[in-house]
């Protein structure tokens, strides 16, 4: 027999987010009642009541019986619950009055049951690798879990969907057949992190939207492209060396004076920029 | 070698903007147990391989283990003893943005006691407070 869950609720005339934060404040949880065809009701459940209820269960879909301001309790699915991002308190939730002829399509966790072969004798490791199955079925029929055995499991071997055994008379599985539930791997071996040699840079990442060295610059920089291979390398310190130049002009210019005209300093300002990327 | 992006668009970044909670990456997404940031912060390349090598030298090859932030923001910085101004300073180290409530690292195959003490030895390295979360109790 499965236990009925009631949860009590009251009805809500309050709305809007300033108004819901100080009902969150006060210890209330607000939540919306719906069905098809029927306009949503705005309800609200104590906190405190709702997380204890939770305690006890690991699906959050699950059918419930809401007793709104005392009246008669009506069978309402768990459809959907909202959580803080950094406490995971629920901030809402939203209830599914549902038809109990009509089936439902429901997201039903999976428990894995047992130590596997596998990790227990030759060392391997278990890979938990889907959570949750969708399943049709009535309301009344809903499964909290699904429980499944993974003793047997070797390492290489893995368990699927269709290894899961349900009444195929009350349950339809909609989650693919050929989907892997858990597998039992060797672990690999951990990545040597290699430290950078000494006087070796850092690697860059390489720049997709970085010009590539013109004909001009190549003739004069293209010693130092080819040199480090990767064009998008060779633009970079084409680029780099731009500034030097310019950097080195003043100097240029200051020692001008000494050479009588603006013509040496030209001819510095390429010069320095050679000098600057041969250091580099 | 650290981790960094392979390829980026552009060789530098703006500083962006930090504010808010993690709007995604906030859940267990891979693993049973979880560190999870309670803090607003860049952590860096280096931080995060510390966790890692901290993480799989106590876990002795057993469990599995997901990183689920990546440093691809840039982080530059100017010479000593510069004067301002003449451009922005050359790439120093890559960061992620850290916001509260951002899962940074995943474990699973391991029993809880060792998973949590994996990871309090993880958030050692961190800079920002950080707690640990499992996939059965929520708060």
């Amino acid at each position: 027999m499965k236990e009925t869950i009631t949860v009590k609720a009251e009805p809500r005339d309050r709305v809007g987010s300033s108004a819901m934060g100080r009902l969150r404040r006060e210890g209330r949880i607000p939540a919306v009642v719906y069905s098809e065809g029927r306009a949503g009701e705005n309800v609200q459940i104590v906190a405190h009541d709702f997380a204890q209820m939770m305690k006890r269960h690991h699906s959050e879909q699950m059918l419930v019986d809401l007793d709104v301001a005392g009246g008669k309790p009506r069978k309402v699915l768990l459809k959907a619950m909202q959580h803080h991002p950094i406490d995971g308190r629920v901030t809402h939730i939203d209830f599914y009055e549902v038809s109990m002829t009509r089936k439902l399509r429901v997201s039903v966790p999976l428990r894995l049951v047992g130590e596997p072969v596998g990790v227990t004798q030759e060392g391997g490791i278990l890979d938990h690798l889907l959570r949750t199955i969708e399943v049709e079925s009535l309301p009344a029929d809903i499964l909290e879990e699904i429980p499944i055995d993974v003793a047997g499991l070797a390492v290489g071997k893995h368990l699927s969907v269709k290894d899961i055994k349900l009444d195929p008379a009350k349950y339809a599985i909609v989650t693919g057949a050929d989907v892997a539930i858990a597998a039992v791997s060797m672990p690999k071996a951990e990545e040597e992190v290699a430290a950078p040699a000494e006087g070796e840079a850092a690697a860059e990442p390489e720049v997709i939207t970085a010009k590539k060295p013109e004909e001009g610059e190549e003739a004069e920089g293209g010693k130092e492209g080819a040199a480090k291979g990767a064009p998008a390398k060779g633009a970079a310190a084409a680029k780099g060396a731009a500034p030097a130049a310019k950097g080195a002009a003043p100097a240029a210019k200051g020692a001008a004076p000494a050479a009588k005209g603006a013509a040496p300093a030209k001819e510095a300002a390429p010069k320095a920029g050679k000098e600057k990327s041969e250091k580099k | 070698m650290p981790l960094m992006p392979k390829r980026v668009k552009f060789r530098k970044q703006q500083r962006g903007s930090r504010k808010g909670t993690a709007q995604s990456g906030n859940t267990l997404a891979f693993g049973a147990y979880g560190l999870q940031s309670l803090e607003r912060e860049w952590v860096t390349n280096v931080q995060i391989e510390a966790c890692r090598v901290a993480i799989n030298r106590f876990m002795k090859r057993k469990g599995r283990l997901w990183l689920r932030i990546y440093p691809d923001k840039p982080y530059t910085k100017k010479p000593l003893e510069t004067r301002m101004g003449k451009g922005k300073g050359a790439v120093e180290t890559w960061v992620a943005v850290v916001r509260p409530g951002t899962m940074m690292f995943e474990m699973d195959g391991v029993p809880e006691a060792q998973a949590r003490e994996a990871l309090r030895l993880a958030a050692f390295k961190l800079p920002v407070k950080s707690r640990f979360v499992t996939r059965h109790a929520r708060a």
